[in-house]
């Protein structure tokens, strides 16, 4: 190997005095270190620096208490991944369009956020969803919750049939709908009055619905 | 901290890495346990702020977590992660108005203690080298801080720098010329 010259021993003196040179380079350094006392006084100078940077006196010192909010947003990340909600897509949502520290925000913020948002869609749906003629009989059950044991059935109708002969088959059948329309137009109708066990009587309603041939199109058990 | 890190320290982080991949929060934990201060050092000294600073170590973690499944064992992974950590740092700084000045343009820092005839310690002397280090500017003073508080050699500088080799000892002559004052007198045993 032929001997490196001063110039290029210069150059690599910082990583030589760090420790930071190849087992080659750092021989050749050593070889043109004896051959100079010029490279002599600059390695003493990049000591001096070295010392300087790794001194830490006076500087803030490092947190390890910091691991808790970086694991906490490791589980948000993670938890957001898993299962996308509304918190998450709302997230995922801003961080696309507007936001470029969502990731940071912390988990409840998020969730509070999430949880506003819904509460406004869900008072904007409630309001969008009213039908046009709203009726005090009951027969839309708009806050009528679904009783796992009560008698529920599938309703669609003919294609025209107006709004009050619809509220009138239900409310005929002491029904309250629970869910829908479908996206196939059928409703969820919860019958009051009558038992699951009662087996016969609901085969009997949905025979009568059934044969309501210019209203009902389809009448069927089930939610 | 200017040892290099041993082949074996490497393959453990390396094997961190795989397991963070893997949704190891234990792994994270220990790679967080070692580069957590590290990264907080460079950072400060880039930063120079606190909160900015413990803001990029977690940024720098977090980003760890979300690539790890990505980290192809081409580089060391103190390279992948100090190179992630340069890139957060760097964007700090750029939301932060920091006095810093060109080198190129720079003038050496005179050591004021030759007109005072001062006799100065070693530790006043280690002071205003530091004092000196901040007023270089950041793709400079990054290189300096990498080599001797990181212990990098100038090729891992320049992966973790995106740059050529030349381009990393530029950078250093240029730190070198403009410390030169301070680091010539105290290497010659306190002030002239």
């Amino acid at each position: 190997m032929s001997p490196m010259n001063e110039n290029d021993a210069r150059d690599l003196l910082p990583w030589y005095a760090a420790g930071a040179l190849e087992p080659e380079e750092r021989a050749a350094v050593e070889a043109a270190l004896e051959q100079s006392e010029n490279l002599r006084d600059e390695l003493a100078q990049m000591q001096v620096l070295q010392e300087a940077v790794t001194d830490t006196a006076g500087e803030p010192q490092w947190n390890p208490a910091l691991i808790t909010d970086a694991l906490a947003r490791i589980d948000a990340y993670e938890a957001e991944k898993a299962a996308p909600g509304l918190a998450g897509k709302l997230g995922t949502w801003l961080r696309e369009n507007f936001l470029t520290g969502w990731e940071g925000v912390p988990t409840l913020a998020k969730v509070a956020v999430g949880a506003q948002l819904a509460l406004l869609l869900a008072i904007g749906g409630a309001w969008l969803g009213q039908p046009s003629s709203p009726t005090d009989s009951g027969a839309w059950g708009g806050t009528v919750g679904l009783d796992p044991h009560a008698v529920h059935i599938k309703l669609g109708f003919q294609q025209g049939v107006d709004e009050e002969t619809l509220r009138e088959t239900i409310l005929g059948i002491d029904g309250q709908i629970v869910r829908g329309p479908s996206a196939l137009g059928l409703y969820t109708v919860q019958i009051e009055g009558l038992a699951q066990e009662d087996e016969e009587a609901v085969a009997k309603l949905l025979a009568d619905l059934l044969a309501r041939k210019d209203v009902v199109g389809m009448a069927t058990k089930g939610y | 901290m200017s040892e290099r890190v041993p082949d074996s320290a490497s393959e453990q982080e390396a094997d961190w890495i795989r397991q963070i991949a893997d949704g190891d929060r234990r792994a994270f934990e220990e790679l967080y346990e070692v580069y957590g201060p590290r990264i907080f050092r460079f950072a400060i000294r880039m930063v120079r702020e606190e909160t900015k600073a413990e803001e990029v170590v977690n940024d720098v973690m977090f980003e760890v977590w979300k690539s790890a499944g990505r980290y192809e064992a081409r580089s060391k992974p103190s390279t992948w992660i100090l190179g992630i950590a340069r890139f957060r740092a760097l964007n700090a700084i750029r939301g932060k108005k920091i006095e810093t000045q060109e080198l190129d343009d720079a003038t050496p820092i005179v050591d004021p203690s030759e007109d005072a005839g001062e006799l100065l310690d070693r530790h006043s002397q280690i002071e205003r080298v530091k004092e000196a280090l901040t007023q270089l500017s950041p793709e400079h003073r990054e290189v300096v801080e990498l080599t001797y508080f990181q212990g990098c050699s100038y090729k891992e500088i320049a992966e973790i720098a995106g740059c050529p080799e030349g381009t990393v000892k530029t950078r250093m002559y240029h730190a070198k010329r403009r410390l030169e004052p301070l680091l010539a007198a105290e290497a010659a045993g306190g002030s002239p």
